[in-house]
């Protein structure tokens, strides 16, 4: 069964790029991560007050999922819809703040609301709220980005007919750097982005009439845009 | 389409280091449950603990605490098959929700790197102790992962996309996870009671639980189970509290019971998440009766082994084959009194009843729900 690229987002070194596209950039010097994200935020005009409560992976992949554009294209049954995210460092960043505040048995203080985001699957939770996807949902930690597991499982779910539209990729942070591609997918072709583009990354996709296959080698090709 | 049978397995609990100490254990109403202050200093919890100082193996010292239990529970459950599992047709998958987390405090294994506490390290640790062809799938999407990991090897057995699939679930009890559930305010002050009045919260539990999936029945087994399938759904309602009306349980369990061909009058027994939090065990028996399973026997195995985080799906799994072998049901341990809403039939003392099909399910934070049949079949 053929499934197509919709579209597909990069968030990395102070770069925000849709479609392959370069859309935002902080020049400025090196922001840390909540400031970046937050001008990303801001710069994108969006509007979710929920924001400012997620931890950092959560709202690295909610920024991400934003610039999908999925609204767009928001034709399928909540249940049909999933989400499979990977990444490398699970939720160890926050991990780490909640172990800080049980360091010390004279300053004692975990917080609930730190606490709650020390699953990875908290940010596949803050998406399915967002956009309303109450299908299949996973979280795979692998130690390096890995295109063949990440297509073959979502394939595996299109064929089987658990879903018919998925969010997909890699979101990564860390406490030296972030790091996401994340990218939709869905049977049609007919939201699917057309490249009319021929620079050399493009032309050497797999392509059917101008719509990006979703298969392990175009994904490798994209990841590293 | 092939099928996906559970061949062997291997149990590390509170219970025991055996599949077979475990269930002896169950049979005998006895819980592993017990007060301790380990990670609570000061503050006595009830928690299902594994005996550190019963040990039926050599602890390795260049592996952490939580490897150690996995490679002696993955090289029992092997011995017990013949398959090649270094072979290209054979994957492992690891559920977990903290791994090696222990790594995170200043006191723990100074030798060991913590690096490891990335679950994608702790695996590929694994992957080179067993010299596993693929790198070790890694499953982590909280309290429903276990269930994951075995629904996820039937899908790709299924496919014919491996022979043999090792599923391997832990996590291991701390202060990092006894901190957080209890700043939530939902540890029990005493063994946990799931489903009853008084219910006040969980019992933390730790746990490692293997079971081998393979695309071939054991020759030598009369029993044998076929994990039919199952389905994974979002509440997209709430990151840490479960739905009010069960929706993404009741969406998980329709649609394995649309897969399987199977309804609720075909289910003899079910297996519950039943973690005794006021929520979850609210919505989990609100999906029951939406479902129609409200008349089924039910249990919750956590009065015996604690909630055990991403270990949960695959001992609990365990716990169900192994009492439908037996045609057992075996008692809830915790429960006296009806506490929700619209009441279950929770089995208040072990009963015999022959059994074909049970079902698993579960439930964890970030909204995530999992149901899935297995079927015992005799030859």
């Amino acid at each position: 069964m053929k499934t197509f690229i919709q579209h597909f987002v990069h968030i990395h070194a102070q770069k925000v790029l849709i479609d392959g596209v370069l859309r935002y950039e902080e020049t400025a010097t090196a922001l840390d991560f909540p400031a970046f994200i937050r001008n990303v935020y801001k710069h994108f005009e969006m509007q979710y007050p929920k924001f400012y409560k997620m931890d950092d992976l959560s709202k690295l992949a909610f920024v991400g999922a934003e610039l999908l554009n999925l609204k767009k294209s928001d034709v399928y049954k909540s249940e049909d819809k999933g989400i499979v995210l990977m990444n490398r460092s699970s939720s160890l960043y926050t991990d780490a703040l909640h172990q800080a505040s049980i360091a010390d048995k004279n300053n004692y203080f975990p917080s609930p609301a730190v606490f709650v985001y020390t699953l990875p699957n908290i940010a596949i939770g803050e998406l399915c709220i967002r956009h309303q996807i109450s299908g299949e949902n996973y979280f795979f930690v692998q130690e390096h980005f890995n295109p063949a597991m990440l297509t073959n499982y979502v394939s595996l779910l299109f064929r089987q007919k658990h879903i018919q539209q998925c969010i997909c990729g890699w979101v990564e942070l860390n406490a030296d750097n972030y790091e996401l591609f994340l990218y939709s997918v869905e049977q049609n072709s007919e939201n699917a982005v057309k490249i009319v583009d021929k620079s050399p990354i493009f032309a050497s996709l797999n392509l059917e009439v101008d719509h990006i296959l979703n298969d392990t080698d175009n994904i490798k090709k994209l990841y590293k845009l | 389409m092939k099928s996906a049978y559970i061949i062997a397995h291997h149990l590390i609990s509170a219970l025991g280091f055996t599949s077979k100490k475990n269930v002896e254990q169950l049979m005998a109403n006895q819980s592993g449950i017990r007060l301790s202050d380990r990670y609570s200093k000061g503050l006595e919890l009830p928690l299902a603990l594994i005996d550190k100082t019963a040990f039926p193996f050599e602890y390795k010292k260049e592996y952490t605490y939580l490897e150690n239990l996995m490679i002696h529970s993955m090289e029992e459950s092997l011995h017990q098959a013949s398959f090649d599992y270094k072979s290209e047709r054979c994957l492992c998958i690891i559920s977990t929700t903290k791994g090696n987390i222990d790594l995170l405090s200043n006191e723990k294994d100074l030798d060991i790197p913590k690096e490891r506490a990335g679950l994608g390290n702790m695996a590929e640790v694994i992957q080179k102790y067993f010299q596993f062809y693929h790198a070790p799938m890694v499953i982590s999407n909280a309290c429903i992962s276990g269930s994951m990991a075995v629904i996820t090897a039937q899908r790709m057995i299924q496919e014919d996309m491996y022979d043999n699939i090792i599923v391997c679930g832990g996590d291991i009890a701390s202060e990092f996870v006894v901190a957080g559930f209890n700043c939530l305010k939902a540890i029990s002050h005493q063994a946990c009671k799931p489903f009853d009045a008084h219910r006040t919260g969980i019992s933390m539990g730790e746990a490692v639980a293997t079971v081998l999936m393979s695309h071939e029945k054991m020759p030598s087994e009369k029993i044998s189970f076929e994990m039919l399938g199952g389905a994974i759904s979002n509440d997209a309602n709430h990151i840490s509290g479960p739905s009010r009306t069960g929706e993404g349980l009741t969406l998980a369990i329709q649609k394995t019971f649309e897969m399987t061909a199977l309804n609720a009058s075909d289910i003899d027994y079910v297996s519950a998440h039943g973690t005794a939090t006021i929520y979850n065990d609210e919505m989990e028996s609100m999906a029951m009766y939406r479902t129609a399973l409200d008349k089924v026997p039910v249990n919750s195995f956590k009065g015996y082994i604690g909630h055990t985080l991403g270990a949960a799906g695959v001992i609990e799994i365990v716990m169900g084959i192994e009492c439908m072998r037996a045609n057992m049901l075996i008692k809830s341990l915790g429960y006296e009194e009806n506490g929700v809403e619209h009441p279950l039939h929770i089995i208040q003392e072990n009963a015999t009843k022959a059994q074909t099909h049970f079902l698993k399910l579960s439930s964890g934070f970030g909204g995530c729900n999992a149901a899935l049949i297995i079927q015992k079949q005799e030859a």
